[in-house]
């Protein structure tokens, strides 16, 4: 038999773009992008809200989450058992969801069954009952969940990382609140957070899907036209700084068989000119499979499943962090050389990663965007953080350009490796002699406050 | 559990690696075990979304709430066009053309899973897998992940009971590159091997162990339940992951072995489909697998069908975690091409926990409030028996006793009465929309055809799912839940709380006192 011993060439890929969209404005100032995207006959739509998880009054924070749990249980008349079966009759889902930057009511829903879908959407969002019984329930439910994810170390590594990274502001804290925000949340919040906060007055309808055999902007017109609210002054966003000195921080976990690792610490927003650049680096650093930290901590030393860099960016915040789980007894050298990785790669980064993560970026955009779901994720992702529809074509054109100059002098200029908090969840008897041997800061064991 | 699904997906603004999961409740995330975690793309395990699969096209009638009944219009005809061919060597490859998608999915499904594996390598299979993306003849290790991904394309493997898959989504222009990657370690896997790379490989897949089960609470519920519902000795009387102590003790030569007796074109079937003609994907095939040389490919032995579960034994565990938990499980029929009696048990685990709608969830989460999440779901299998497994996390404060007389009184409730005509037509609409969800990418087609392809040896199975759905009756649902889904006839694991960090397994008699 015969193989050929080179990689076959690869066709150099025809000009994809991200889908275009039809924009039209309903009387109420509801905003309606509709996304054409052949073959998917899930369409995918999302009400989207201009409003800052920081607009929560600090002793109910919560609300929001709570507020998206609610709006789905009742409403237009039908109770929350009757308005399940409604939804899931035409197999539609419908879920709120609150995020820093925006809040969100999501459907998906059969191409089919769009027009009853968005009747659905539009009862929920202009008319939910809020029943007194139903809120309570969710509420328990919701303070249950806060219990449940403190059992899970990947969670509470989360958790007390952005502790350890904003101090004081709404970023620092969780996003469906703690235990005594949430206990303190009334009905009545959830009514004047709907009130305040919900209304038609640009807020955007984003929807995706095959809309070959549906007018999407005339559906929408019929189930969201007559929504009224009254419009309110959109609160300001705030501007987490993350900490930029050396911290290294425990949380026990008693007999844990693997530590759970962050390493985090201030980059940029997708607004910055070197956020291109900065995604061409940290692909090569952590972005990736073939990446140096995962070749290091699993394909040389086997200390992990798998561990991952990744830039997190928000409106007006953006962080650099690292994740991985390792083995125990592996912890201290682990996170060694994720701080010497990410310090060598200031001004180490080669033509060929640099080639390779261009690629990967600008090729891969057809099967990132493959599902509608994707690209009203991306319209959000957009919307919320204040960049330009076209930014997903303009910036994979800017990723073109990066050469290695442009990633290595992001990287220097944006990544400050001295300045790292490195946070540890994993079994301080076993652990901490090692992490505090390291020098990289002074070892502190911290207790989350619902300890 | 959807609603925790969407509502961690509002994840604004990560570039780069993927986040590790959250948390949230392992319903099937140890029944497969994965090559590759944090940067890959997920394709569903070959759970109940993919059983009920079929042609879309379907009118369903369901009552609104408001009172007058909702009449759905059909939905768009998403069927898509398959044609097979099988190689001179045995390989059988199927192709499903979308034009102008741009992009092309290549999934390969061999016939060899956990099932396969020796009593003392429980785990082989999978690690044979990781051992796959450590380089073949003309590949370096690494160079399968670094040449795939950095031509844009996303990739990963999983292993499960039946089978083991690999898969790419790749820019029409790599389908060439994918396919060249995989006919090579298919036809050379262990010319570069070395001793360290397997080494390295076993301690990966014990990390992943760790980070799949043993760092989560009630991670290793399944491993705990599967010997109850199965004799350990039996295809299915263990996980995937495996033992590790068994994987420590395998040598460089088995993995040689194990290639010889396994991989090869006619123990395998190869899909692509997407942005490729058909003449052209079968040339292709042709052109990188068709010199491979087949070999003596293992029969297909079944275990005889087993019936229902006669004493249900009950396993109590006590762990770190935060509330009382119970699963249960049971033998279902085997999947089959034309599988009625499976799909008429996969409609009554849906009606009784999938969703907010599901009977479960009404009466335990949301009725009388003794539970925070309940779901029941189906994984088909083919060696004799499916399995059926159902969860309850309880509110604290109320013991499993009590959670498990409701669960058990539903179970009841649904043999004797049967669904109501519009329970049914929300399973139905339900089962629809997971159809469309999973064939909205070519990966999932791909994985989809694949399947059907490799355990029926006929990829038009898939077309006949959803009609099969949309034509099994109440009789046949209630026939199926009286048959298989009675309480009597399932096993328990039940994890409890426990203060002290040395968790105790207590082994409980049950029924007439199997020991476990």
């Amino acid at each position: 038999m015969t193989l050929a011993a080179v990689p076959p060439p690869v066709g150099v890929p025809t000009g994809w773009h991200f889908p275009t969209y039809d924009e039209s404005r309903l009387g109420n100032g509801l905003r309606v992008l509709a996304y054409d995207c052949p073959g998917q006959y899930v369409v995918a739509a999302s009400l989207l809200f201009d409003v800052p998880l920081s607009a929560e009054p600090r002793d109910r924070e919560g609300v929001a989450e709570l507020t998206a749990r609610c709006l789905t249980r009742g409403a237009g008349g039908w109770s929350a058992e009757e308005f399940a079966d409604a939804l899931a009759s035409c197999g539609a889902d419908l879920q709120g969801a609150a995020s820093s930057d925006a809040f969100a009511l999501r459907l998906s829903v059969p191409v089919a069954h769009l027009a009853r879908g968005l009747d659905l959407m539009a009862a929920a969002i202009g008319n939910p009952t809020f029943a007194e019984e139903e809120f309570a329930h969710e509420k328990a439910l919701q303070l249950q969940e806060i219990d449940q994810a403190h059992a899970y170390p990947q969670h509470v590594a989360g958790e007390e990382l952005n502790v350890a990274l904003f101090g004081a502001a709404r970023a620092a804290r969780p996003a469906g609140g703690t235990t005594a925000t949430v206990q303190a949340v009334t009905r009545d919040d959830v009514v004047e957070y709907t009130s305040s906060h919900l209304f038609p007055a640009d807020a955007a309808l984003i929807m995706a899907g095959d809309f070959s055999s549906v007018d999407p902007a005339e559906t929408v017109e019929r189930s969201l036209a007559a929504w009224q609210r009254p419009a309110h002054p959109v609160p300001d966003f705030e501007h987490p700084e993350p900490t930029q000195r050396a911290q290294l921080l425990l949380v026990d976990w008693p007999d844990a068989p693997q530590a759970t690792v962050r390493v985090a610490g201030k980059s940029v927003t997708r607004a910055d000119r070197r956020w291109p650049a900065m995604f061409v680096a940290n692909h090569a650093v952590g972005g990736s499979f073939s990446s140096r930290i995962n070749t290091v901590l699993r394909e040389q030393k086997g200390y992990t499943y798998g561990a991952t860099s990744g830039l997190d960016a928000g409106r007006h915040r953006g962080t650099l962090s690292v994740s991985t789980a390792v083995r125990t007894d592996a912890t201290a050298d682990a996170v060694t050389d994720i701080v010497d990785i990410v310090t060598a790669a200031n001004g180490s980064i080669t033509d060929d990663e640099v080639a390779m993560a261009v690629r990967a970026a600008t090729q891969s955009a057809p099967l990132g965007y493959e599902r509608a779901e994707a690209v009203v994720g991306r319209v959000e992702l957009l919307l919320s953080q204040q960049l330009p529809l076209d930014h997903v074509d303009a910036n994979l054109e800017r990723i073109r350009a990066v050469t290695t100059a442009d990633a290595n002098v992001a990287w220097g200029e944006c990544i400050d490796p001295q300045a790292l908090t490195v946070l540890v969840v994993g079994d301080a008897s076993a652990v901490r002699d090692g992490l505090a041997a390291w020098g990289y800061a002074d070892l502190r064991e911290v207790t989350p406050a619902w300890r | 559990m959807t609603s925790r699904r969407v509502r961690e997906g509002l994840g604004f603004g990560r570039e780069g690696g993927r986040q590790q999961q959250g948390h949230g409740q392992a319903q099937d995330a140890t029944l497969e075990a994965e090559s590759e975690n944090p940067h890959a793309r997920k394709t569903r395990p070959v759970t109940l979304r993919q059983q009920t699969a079929g042609k879309a096209g379907t009118l369903l009638a369901a009552r609104s709430a408001s009172g007058h009944r909702y009449i759905a219009s059909v939905t768009a005809d998403a069927t898509y066009p398959m044609v097979s061919r099988t190689l001179d060597n045995g390989l059988r490859v199927v192709v499903s053309p979308t034009p102008g998608l741009g992009v092309v999915a290549v999934n390969l499904w061999y016939d060899v899973g956990s099932r396969h594996e020796e009593p003392h390598r429980q785990g082989f299979a999978h690690l044979f897998e990781h051992l796959m993306f450590q380089g073949s003849r003309h590949v370096q290790p690494g160079e399968h992940f670094s040449l795939l991904q950095g031509n844009g394309g996303s990739l990963n493997a999983t292993t499960s009971f039946d089978r083991t898959n690999y898969f790419e989504s790749v820019p029409a222009g790599a389908l060439d590159l994918a396919l060249w990657l995989e006919a090579d370690r298919m036809a050379y896997l262990d010319d570069v091997l070395t001793q360290q790379n397997f080494d390295n490989q076993v301690d990966v897949v014990a990390q992943e162990r760790s980070q799949r089960m043993d760092n989560v609470p009630y991670g290793t519920v399944f491993e705990r339940l599967l010997p109850l519902v199965f004799d350990p000795g039996h295809p299915y009387g263990h996980l995937p992951i495996g033992n590790m102590q068994h994987l420590a003790e395998a040598t460089l030569t088995e993995v040689s072995a194990f290639h010889a007796r396994y991989y090869m074109p006619n123990n395998a079937v190869l899909s692509i489909v997407g942005d490729v003609t058909a003449e052209a994907g079968f040339a292709k095939a042709d052109q990188y697998f068709g010199a491979i040389v087949p070999g003596d490919a293992p029969k297909r032995e079944l275990p005889p069908p087993l019936p229902p579960l006669d004493t249900p034994a009950r396993l109590d565990h006590s762990e770190e975690v935060p509330v009382p938990a119970v699963w249960f499980a049971g033998r279902l029929p085997a999947d089959a091409p034309d599988n009625r009696a499976l799909t008429a048990a996969a409609l009554a685990s849906s009606i009784l926990g999938e969703g907010d709608t599901s009977r479960l969830h009404r009466r335990l989460v949301r009725g009388d409030q003794i539970a925070l999440a309940a779901a029941v779901s189906i994984n088909p299998l083919i060696a004799g028996n499916s399995l059926l497994v159902g969860s309850v996390r309880a509110v604290p404060g109320h013991d499993l006793d009590e959670v498990t007389a409701a669960v058990d009184d539903e179970l009841r409730r649904l043999a004797t009465d049967g669904p109501t005509d519009d329970e049914l037509a929300i399973v139905r609409a339900q089962a629809e929309r997971e159809w469309l969800d999973d064939m909205g990418t070519a990966a999932g087609r791909a994985d989809a055809i694949s399947g059907c392809a490799l355990l029926f040896d006929d990829p038009d199975v898939l077309n006949q799912r959803l009609p099969l759905v949309q034509s099994v009756t109440a009789a046949e649902v209630q026939e199926a839940a009286r048959h298989w889904l009675l309480p009597a006839l399932h096993a328990q694991v039940r994890v409890l709380p426990s203060a002290a960090s040395d968790a105790a397994a207590v082994a409980v008699a049950a029924g007439d006192g199997v020991e476990v």
